[in-house]
């Protein structure tokens, strides 16, 4: 916590992103300084000691341009082929021997290579169209890179190119687009061209070129190894620049020094030769007195120099290797939390799809029953309507305020229940209709016993003098009382069968009633039922047993002695259970 | 008081991942952490005096009466008529609990990259003058345009010889120095107990 221009008091503090875009100037800046520091070294290097310096100018040229061209390919192998670093490596060696042999630098076989493997995806078959390549260019004298270009299209399918380059196809063989055939009879025209061509002069000379360049490469990574540790000694790149010029002065100094003692030395071996007549190399120099422990030491210190940078190499390798793991390792730890928050927001989603999922239904439902209610009222409302306009019922309504029996205002109401669709009043009805019907029918059976009686009544009277009734029990047969008329006590004259039928014709209405069972004047059809009579008196039955006697009332039984309005009351009663209600219609009405 | 703040590297990312788990979680802890700095603002509230520090200090916009004064534009203020008058409600008001609004200005101390996430800040103009003025208090901006030549070290002598004014700090430092150690582990509390493993960074 402190002072700033705001006046604040900080408690937590974050990464600005202002601070990171100024870091990257920062490093631009950076990248700015080294290319000044370049252009000052060199400056300097070429005013003081032409020679070495422009030697040492190449070489660091030649270095990074070489490190660069190893980074390229060795991307381009690991990206088009899925090389490994142990390939990588062959690859390498490869084309330093196949420069050394042909005389063909690796700055022009690496690009030629990472063009032809990215047709190919395969490291041997681009090896072996680079070494026809490399023919052709010679045979041609043309520039390798056309030349891979043209073998790479020819790979991709495209042979055009190839015809370009002149190198003696035919037609006929291009047309075929054969690979194996055109390639086949390509490796037969242009074989050993290249190693014909590394034997002659030029070619002795484009492969010492080659041996010079790959030594000022070597020494180039010295210089810049060594730079390196001169800017890191000297608090940086910033440190560094400030004393380029006085360091290019000294060094330049210290290189023809080192020239002017490799003369001498060369004089001295020289001479010492032909005063020992011995020969001793030219490296054999800590035989030279005091000078020679010198360069001894300064070539150990040197060694030893690049031993430790060596090490300190591995030991970076090591440190940005796990640094690269702990960078993956966070890249892991992100996309893990963005795959948590993914689960998140998916599970989010998918309970947001539910809920609204749920609240449709709800709201469906809702609107269902706000339907449902809204054609119930309207139901209501138009059967209310209806019934304004209903002639039945209103016919109903005005017979009932009428004067109307019991029995038929009973009825009338049934009717209202049944068009009224009201259970209960229709059971309410039922029942009035039932109390009425068994009242009816109790009635009925009343004035049955009273018919019974009245016909015994008028059989004693009408039939006194002609029968006489058998004691019951007896059998005609056995009746001792019994007189059997002779023949000659029939009468001859049975004209009081024809008074009889005048007696009946001369009875009063009154009379007629009771003789014809009580059952009116006239309606002689009309019988009660048999059971009524006892046949016991006219000695049917041999038994002193009376015989039951059944009567069929629609498909039912009914036995004698049963009460007939009860057995109609139960009868309607299931009737009505069975779902058919009692109508005027099922009553004969 | 501690001599630094929290260095919270990623602190936007983890607002940003606080809200992304749950916008509540987010609010709750900036609610957390206000709760904790709210002690400090209180007593830095209670450090404004209800009087004017200087006798001389204003506590009214001056009415000019002379065409002089009216029309004198140079000696009252670069960018307006504005006078800083004294008063204690808008010095109290001023004094707030910023969340990271003050991006642009850099954390001493704390290197290139460190600005502002949490702070208590002192707004008001009479507030801050209050807050800061001393006599070795070195001068930066335009050039003084008083009549009075001697104006801005009479001010600041003025102020520290008045009752019980004192020395810098007045407000929010002077607050910050008798809470700050125990808001600074409060907050580290806060850090430690509303954060995920996977969300905290430390410093």
């Amino acid at each position: 916590m402190a002072l700033t221009r705001d006046v604040v008091v900080q408690f937590i503090t974050k990464l600005n992103d202002k601070g990171i875009k100024s870091a990257t100037k920062s490093t631009e800046k950076f990248g700015g300084v080294l290319g000044a520091i370049s252009k000052t070294g060199i400056a300097a290097y070429a005013a003081l000691s032409a020679a070495s310096i422009k030697f040492a100018q190449v070489s660091v040229k030649n270095a990074l341009a070489d490190e660069k061209a190893q980074r390229i390919l060795a991307l381009s192998l690991k990206n088009s082929a899925g090389a490994s670093e142990a390939v990588v490596t062959a690859a390498e060696s490869q084309i330093d021997k196949m420069q050394r042999l042909t005389g063909v630098s690796d700055d022009q076989l690496r690009p030629a290579l990472s063009r032809i493997v990215r047709s190919t995806s395969e490291v041997t078959t681009a090896f072996d169209l680079l070494d026809i390549s490399v023919n052709i260019a010679k045979a041609t004298q043309k520039d390798l890179g056309s030349v891979a270009n043209a073998v790479s299209k020819a790979v991709d399918g495209n042979f055009v190119s190839l015809q370009k380059l002149g190198v003696g196809l035919d037609k006929e063989t291009l047309a075929t687009k054969d690979f194996n055939k055109i390639f086949g009879e390509l490796r037969r025209n242009f074989a050993g061209f290249a190693t014909a061509e590394a034997d002659t002069v030029e070619g002795k000379i484009a492969r010492l070129k080659v041996a010079a360049d790959e030594a000022s490469e070597v020494i180039g990574g010295a210089l810049i190894e060594s730079f390196t540790k001169f800017a890191s000694s000297e608090g940086g790149i910033e440190g560094a620049t400030k004393k380029m010029d006085g360091f290019a002065a000294e060094l330049s100094k210290i290189i023809t020094g080192i020239g002017e003692l490799g003369a001498t030395t060369n004089k001295f071996v020289s001479k010492t030769n032909k005063l020992l007549g011995i020969q001793i190399d030219l490296y054999a120099y800590e035989l030279i007195p005091i000078v020679g422990r010198y360069i001894k030491a300064l070539r150990d210190a040197g060694e030893a120099a690049q031993t430790a940078a060596s090490i300190e190499l591995s030991n970076l390798r090591q440190v940005t290797s796990a640094r690269n793991a702990e960078r993956q390792a966070e890249v892991d730890r992100k996309k893990a939390l963005d795959d948590f928050v993914k689960g998140l927001k998916a599970e989010e989603a998918k309970q947001r799809a539910a809920a609204k999922a749920a609240a449709d239904r709800a709201k469906q439902e809702k609107l269902a029953a706000l339907e449902k209610a809204k054609s119930q009222r309207d139901e209501f409302l138009r059967k209310q309507l209806e019934s304004q306009f209903d002639t039945d019922k209103i016919n109903l309504q005005v017979a009932l305020s009428r004067k109307l029996s019991d029995e038929d205002k009973t009825r009338v109401k049934a009717l209202i229940a049944l068009q009224e669709d009201d259970v209960t009043k229709q059971m309410n009805a039922l029942e009035e209709l039932n109390n009425l019907y068994t009242a009816h029918y109790a009635k009925r059976i009343e004035g049955l016993g009273k018919v019974t009686a009245a016909t015994k009544e008028a059989n004693a009277a009408a039939f006194a003098g002609f029968l006489t009734p058998r004691a019951t029990g007896t059998s005609v047969a056995d009746d001792p009382t019994r007189q059997i008329p002779t023949i000659a006590e029939i009468p001859n004259d049975l004209s009081y069968i024809a008074d009889f039928s005048k007696a009946l014709m001369n009875m009063t209405p009154e009379q007629f009633d009771k003789f014809n069972f009580g059952m009116g004047a006239g309606n002689l059809g009309a019988t009660e039922s048999l059971a009524s009579f006892d046949y016991a008196s006219e000695g049917m039955m041999a038994s002193s047993a009376a015989p039951n006697v059944y009567v069929t009332v629609e498909g039912s039984v009914l036995t004698q002695g049963q009460d007939l309005g009860f057995y109609i009351a139960n009868l309607i009663g299931d009737l009505n259970r069975q779902g058919n209600p009692v109508t005027l219609g099922n009553l004969g009405r | 008081m501690a001599d630094k703040a929290i260095f919270v590297p990623d602190y936007k990312q983890l607002l940003k991942d606080l809200k992304t788990l749950s916008p509540d979680l987010q609010k709750d802890f900036l609610k957390s952490l206000k709760r904790v700095i709210r002690p400090v603002q209180r007593t830095a509230r209670g450090f404004v005096p209800g009087d004017p520090a200087l006798s001389g200090w204003r506590t009214v916009e001056p009415t000019y009466t002379s065409s002089r004064w009216v029309d004198d534009k140079e000696h009252r203020g670069r960018a307006s008529n504005v006078r800083w008058v004294w008063d204690s409600a808008k010095m109290r008001k001023g004094i707030k609990i910023s969340t990271s609004k003050s991006s642009q200005e850099r954390a001493p101390g704390g290197g290139l990259n460190k600005v502002n996430a949490i702070a208590l800040s002192n707004k008001s103009v009479p507030g801050i003058i209050y807050e800061l003025a001393e006599p070795d208090t070195p001068r930066k901006g335009a050039d003084m345009k008083s009549r009075n030549p001697n104006a801005p070290d009479d001010f600041r002598r003025g102020i520290t010889k008045k009752g019980d004014h004192g020395h810098r700090p007045r407000l929010i430092y002077k607050a910050a120095r008798i809470h700050g150690d125990k808001v600074q582990d409060e907050i580290q509390d806060v850090l430690d107990k509303k954060l995920f493993a996977f969300v905290r960074r430390g410093d």
